[in-house]
């Protein structure tokens, strides 16, 4: 006796379970929950190793003059060789600005509320965004693929056969050098795009007033608080692109195939992260 | 402190991370200014013995103790100020890619201790002349000669004064050229209380009666068999 093809596929399909609203069920609630505790694992890996960092970083006994050593090279790579990036962006994102301010409100407002929108914009939020972004596709990526190739060729276990913390000795001094590097690279960036508004402002006619006047105004509109701000925002995103790309280099598994897969999961991740730090800090400024 | 520098008791170790063989119920003990020579097979030449050693790996069953305690009781810091009294020829090339050839001889010394980098330095130089080098090596480790790094590899591992010297085939590539500053320079350490781990593949490095060992063994597989002396 024969059966339709139609039969005989359903047959199939419910012997392996599919097509009922409860396996569906099932299957969302699992792959939401393998999603959600594979996420609750890195979590864990980055807390656990962001301590460490921390935790080594304060101790005195860390910073011997092995370790002062990669810190230098690494404030060189990720902060001095991007003093020019930082400030021609400084300076285009100054001109914009002005060119903005003197297009919806030049007419409207007075030369003294320049200063508090430059504090608004670029002390608050942009300055720390842009570098800690520039640091990140500049340095985040290397790292990560660094990294992967030092542990590939058995480099940490060179490291660690000769009495060397790997962790002191690998991680640490990146992420202390990438928080020096951020700090002083914010610093640049704000007194590049406050020079570069006053002279294009000046050039296009709009109401900055005299120098010293403008300074002035855009010094008293920065608060105890903004500063506060603006300190957490330069120290925690760094510290944490810094072990967010040791973690994804250390790990990337045993070819050399895998390292450019980490430096990109690495720089996604780190762009994450800081944008969910600073989103937290605003919010947590603005409640 | 106690007199065994090095003990194996009934150590297994798996043959993964990256190792020929594994090691199976190893027993070995070094007392100061012993030395144990270790033939290995030409096939299975990585072995998890020095690592072992050094506490770099976990043991599935046994346990390796320095100095009288075992690497995994020790905390963190103390396996690490422990290492730093290792001396050790690696079986590959081990070399941290993004330092010159000086500071990866020097590294350990700079790190444990606090003499000046100049007398650092000269103690490296002075070793590196000794095993036929023109003084410390300058540039990155890509780009020196096998033979040199060798060399070079031999003066970081006896630089200072290390309680434990252990040699992964030392002579690799430059035997027989190497073997008076080497034997010399292992003489000394033994003379002062170091013990000394020896690996070689070499039959003429085997043969040789220079090294003076007190111990000799030979893995075969996964296993160490004790020869003489021990």
């Amino acid at each position: 006796m024969s059966q339709s093809p139609k039969t005989l596929a359903d047959e199939g399909a419910a012997s392996r379970g599919f097509g009922g609203p409860l396996h569906l069920a099932r299957s969302i609630c699992g792959w939401v929950g393998d999603a959600g505790l594979t996420q609750a694992r890195k979590l864990k890996l980055l807390t656990a190793v962001l301590a460490a960092v921390v935790g080594a970083g304060v101790r005195s006994g860390t910073w011997r003059r092995t370790i002062r050593r990669p810190l230098a090279r690494q404030v060189v790579s990720s902060g001095v060789e991007a003093i020019g990036l930082i400030a021609f962006l400084a300076i285009a994102v100054g001109i914009v600005l002005v060119a903005q301010y003197q297009w919806w409100l030049g007419d409207l407002i007075q030369s003294h509320w320049l200063g508090p929108v430059l504090v608004a914009v670029v002390v608050r939020e942009l300055a720390p965004i842009l570098v800690n972004l520039v640091i990140i596709a500049r340095s985040g990526g290397t790292m990560a693929a660094e990294l992967a190739l030092l542990r590939l060729s058995g480099e940490d276990r060179v490291v660690e056969g000769q009495g060397l913390d790997p962790v002191d000795y690998f991680i640490v001094p990146r992420a202390a050098a990438l928080t020096i590097s951020v700090a002083c690279l914010t610093l640049i960036f704000t007194a590049f795009s406050f020079l570069s508004v006053y002279v294009f402002g000046q050039w296009i006619g709009a109401k900055t007033g005299p120098f010293p006047e403008f300074a002035h105004d855009a010094l008293s509109a920065l608060t105890p608080a903004d500063l506060v701000r603006l300190a957490l925002k330069c120290a925690l995103p760094p510290v944490l692109t810094a072990c967010i790309c040791c973690i994804e280099g250390f790990g990337a598994g045993e070819t050399a195939a895998e390292v450019p897969r980490a430096a990109r999961i690495a720089v996604q991740r780190s762009v994450v992260a800081l944008f969910a730090v600073v989103a937290c800090i605003s919010i947590g400024a603005y409640l | 402190m106690s007199d065994t520098v090095l003990e194996f008791d009934e150590v297994t170790v798996d043959g993964g991370h990256g190792y020929d063989t594994a090691i199976w119920q190893v027993n070995l003990r070094l007392r100061r200014g012993e030395l144990a020579l270790v033939r290995l097979e030409a096939s299975h030449l990585r072995t998890p013995l020095a690592d072992a050693a050094q506490g770099l790996v976990d043991t599935l069953q046994g346990s390796v103790r320095f100095f009288g305690t075992p690497w995994p009781s020790m905390s963190s810091a103390a396996r690490l100020a422990a290492r730093a009294k290792i001396g050790r020829v690696f079986e590959e090339p081990a070399w941290i890619s993004e330092l010159d050839m000086d500071e990866n001889i020097t590294l350990a010394q700079e790190h444990h201790s606090r003499r000046p980098l100049a007398a650092i330095r000269e103690n490296a130089a002075e070793l590196a002349r000794r095993f036929s080098l023109p003084g410390l090596p300058l540039g990155r480790p890509a780009l020196m000669l096998a033979p040199d790094l060798r060399r070079a590899a031999c003066v970081r591992a006896l630089l200072g004064t290390p309680e434990l010297l252990i040699l992964e085939r030392p002579a690799c590539g430059v035997y027989p050229e190497i073997m008076p500053a080497l034997m010399a320079s292992v003489g000394a350490a033994r003379a002062r209380g170091a013990a000394v781990l020896w690996t070689t593949d070499n039959p003429e490095e085997w043969n040789d009666a220079g090294i003076r060992p007190t111990v000799r063994c030979t893995m075969t597989g996964s296993q160490l068999s004790i020869l003489a002396g021990g």
